[in-house]
């Protein structure tokens, strides 16, 4: 087990730089999760923590010593392919034993390590079979215990659940999971799923371009996102970002919405989003803070009408796609109503989890000179 | 029509278009064995006989005892099986460099080896022959063991490439991270999985050194260093043809190369199948 740094780390492939110089910091036993859109960098990074690709400057440091100069077989790190490059000339027992054969463990050693690796993930029947003869998710676990046979310093796994079924992903998640809390292995992941991210990770890191856009635990990655890109990658259904206007009306801030409607900002912000008045913005506001009216009869929320465009029931809720002005966007609704499309619907907006996003900058508006503190942390962190 | 009798048709003339298929591809070679096997008078029958009234093995026997049959074919063995060792010892690094190592140029060697594969042996071998007298080693194995490595390397070099090619990069980083080095990774994960690629050149290139003609023409002068095919070519030269004997002597030459590649075979159809990577 160990912590992995990395320290102004950047790759360039030829005079193309994709890699600008990141920080990051994953402490000994954490689960991190690179998340970012695909060629936003997360696997490139993840490559040269393996060293399967050189860095072009920088460093990267395993329990503080640098390791970039060492070959993928000295850094003692063990890797899930997407592909799970299965070695198909071998069996199930042979593709688990060979990173302890390259080590030189003693055969009978050798195979009580592979027993007990496939005896945790439950293929410890298909030892003999070879991997053409296993379906895709009995493949996504010979990978998985190609990995966990031995005890490396960190775990590196590049989207290894992307090429299964969603229900076999979700089963997946649970398992590795579990795998995580009774192991504590230091593990990088890499996705492009910001739910696989969500639910796996200690801490999330958000990529883009080359960039760390952030980088939190996931609720605080959730609910305080520093800049637009990450409020709208994470969380599912997305965010919506509805062009708007401030404006002061008799001492309480309003914001002017495309169609003419002015929705009253929360008292607790007034201050900090005032400086924008008349500047462009946007509110940032979940689905899941934007219900039907209807089902909420007595609550707090502003109201904020729309017309009906699509619905998606979802079992318990149903997404609701509707439109304003000339902004399509997203609201939970109740399955037990009834909309039907071209309907007038009444919305309420809790305004209390909005966000407000500086249009020339692109980043959120902290809320209060408290939050704006921490924000400003964890720009740090990220930058 | 019903769908039945169309059916059958379809595989009647399938069957049939077979049949006339095999019949001219085999006749030679059938009627070689069968006049293998017939004794001297019978030979030249008229009308000719397909079947041998009493087979005999004089003729074998003939084979034997008055030429250096013996001889030849151990000189086809062991220069051909060398040229095999040889091309696969150079051509499988070769092929993997070209294949896995970015540099400068590499397209551009492979499309010139490529190139040189165009020339026809007879218009390398005066050039060659020179060289080789050059280097003092004319009339002797050695330089029938070059010439073929040398001719056979382009299109080995292009064959085991591709097969490189097709091994998914994931599977060699897979033993990077397990641990291996790359010699290892190469060991134990790619040569594995080349090696229906590996025994299809093998082959390409035995059967390139056992039927050469040319080269052993040229660069051989001693009767005891020939190998099959100029050896079985000059049991024309005697003044009575002993047909009889050459069929047997053709018949000997491909007996073994089939027996032993009919049982190879079965490693080349071996594809490891899919399943190692996703896809």
């Amino acid at each position: 087990m160990a912590e992995i740094r990395l320290k102004r780390l950047t790759k360039r492939f030829g005079d193309t730089e994709v890699i600008h110089g990141i920080d990051l910091t994953v402490k000994d036993g954490e689960f991190a999760v690179l998340v970012g859109p695909s060629g936003c960098g997360k696997t490139t990074t993840l490559r040269m923590i393996a060293g399967l690709e050189n860095v072009s400057d920088g460093a990267i440091l395993f329990d503080g010593e640098p390791v970039g100069h060492l070959a993928p077989k000295d850094r003692d790190i063990a890797m899930v392919f997407q592909s799970y490059a299965l070695y198909p000339h071998m069996t199930v027992r042979g593709n688990l034993a060979f990173s302890l054969k390259m080590k030189g463990v003693p055969r009978a050693e050798r195979e009580g390590l592979v027993r007990r690796a496939a005896e945790m993930l439950g293929i410890d029947v298909l030892l003999d079979r070879k991997p053409r003869e296993l379906s895709g998710g009995q493949r996504q676990r010979v990978a998985m215990g190609r990995a966990l046979v031995r005890e490396p310093r960190a775990f590196l796994l590049d989207e290894p659940l992307s090429n299964l079924d969603a229900a076999l992903r979700a089963q997946m998640r649970i398992e590795l999971k579990r795998i995580h809390q009774r192991l504590k292995t230091t593990i990088v992941y890499v996705t492009h799923d910001q739910i696989e991210a969500m639910t796996l990770a200690d801490r999330i890191v958000v990529m883009r371009d080359g960039f760390i856009e952030q980088v939190g635990d996931p609720t605080a990655v959730y609910q305080a996102p520093v800049n637009k890109f990450v409020a709208g990658f994470i969380g599912s259904p997305k965010m919506n970002f509805i062009p708007a206007q401030l404006f002061d009306d008799a001492g309480a801030l309003k914001a002017k919405l495309p169609n003419g409607e002015a929705l009253t900002l929360p008292a607790d912000r007034a201050a900090a989003y005032r400086p924008l008045i008349g500047a462009p913005v946007e509110l940032g506001i979940r689905p899941e803070h934007l219900t039907d009216r209807a089902g909420h009869a007595e609550d707090d929320g502003q109201v904020l009408e729309g017309v009906v465009d699509v619905v998606e029931p979802m079992g318990a809720t149903s997404l609701i796609t509707f439109t304003l002005a000339d902004g399509v966007y997203n609201a939970i609704g109740e399955t037990g109503l009834v909309r039907r499309p071209g309907e007038r619907l009444r919305l309420s907006a809790q305004l209390r989890h909005m966000h407000l996003i500086d249009g020339r900058t692109g980043q959120v508006v902290p809320a209060s000179t408290d939050s704006a503190a921490r924000h400003e942390q964890q720009r740090k962190v990220a930058v | 029509m019903s769908g039945g009798t169309a059916l059958v048709l379809k595989r009647l003339s399938l069957g049939l278009s077979i049949l006339a298929l095999l019949v001219f591809t085999a006749f030679p070679f059938v009627w070689m064995a069968a006049t293998a096997f017939k004794p001297s008078q019978e030979l030249l029958y008229w009308p000719p006989r397909f079947l041998p009234e009493e087979a005999t093995l004089a003729n074998v026997v003939r084979l034997f005892e008055q030429t250096r049959f013996v001889e030849y074919f151990r000189n086809s063995v062991s220069v051909a099986s060398a040229t095999v060792l040889l091309t696969l010892a150079l051509a499988t690094p070769g092929a993997y460099s070209l294949t896995r190592f970015r540099f400068r140029g590499r397209e551009t060697i492979a499309a010139t080896i490529l190139f040189t594969y165009m020339f026809a042996p007879i218009m390398i071998i005066i050039p060659f022959y020179v060289l080789i007298r050059h280097l003092g080693i004319a009339n002797t194995h050695l330089a029938l063991i070059l010439g073929y490595t040398a001719f056979s390397m382009p299109f080995a070099l292009w064959m085991l490439r591709t097969f490189f090619q097709a091994i998914p990069l994931d599977l060699e980083e897979a033993a990077l991270t397990d641990g291996a080095g790359r010699w290892r990774a190469v060991v134990y994960v790619v040569l594995p999985m080349a090696l229906p690629g590996i025994i299809a050149t093998g082959i390409f290139t035995f059967i390139l050194a056992w039927n050469d003609y040319i080269f052993v023409r040229i660069l051989i002068t001693s009767d005891e260093l020939k190998t099959l095919p100029v050896g079985i070519a000059d049991l024309y030269n005697s003044s009575v043809i002993d047909w009889g004997m050459i069929m047997s002597s053709a018949m000997l030459v491909i007996v073994p190369v089939v027996t032993v590649f009919s049982y190879i075979q079965k490693f080349l159809v071996t594809s490891w199948g899919s399943g190692g990577v996703k896809g």
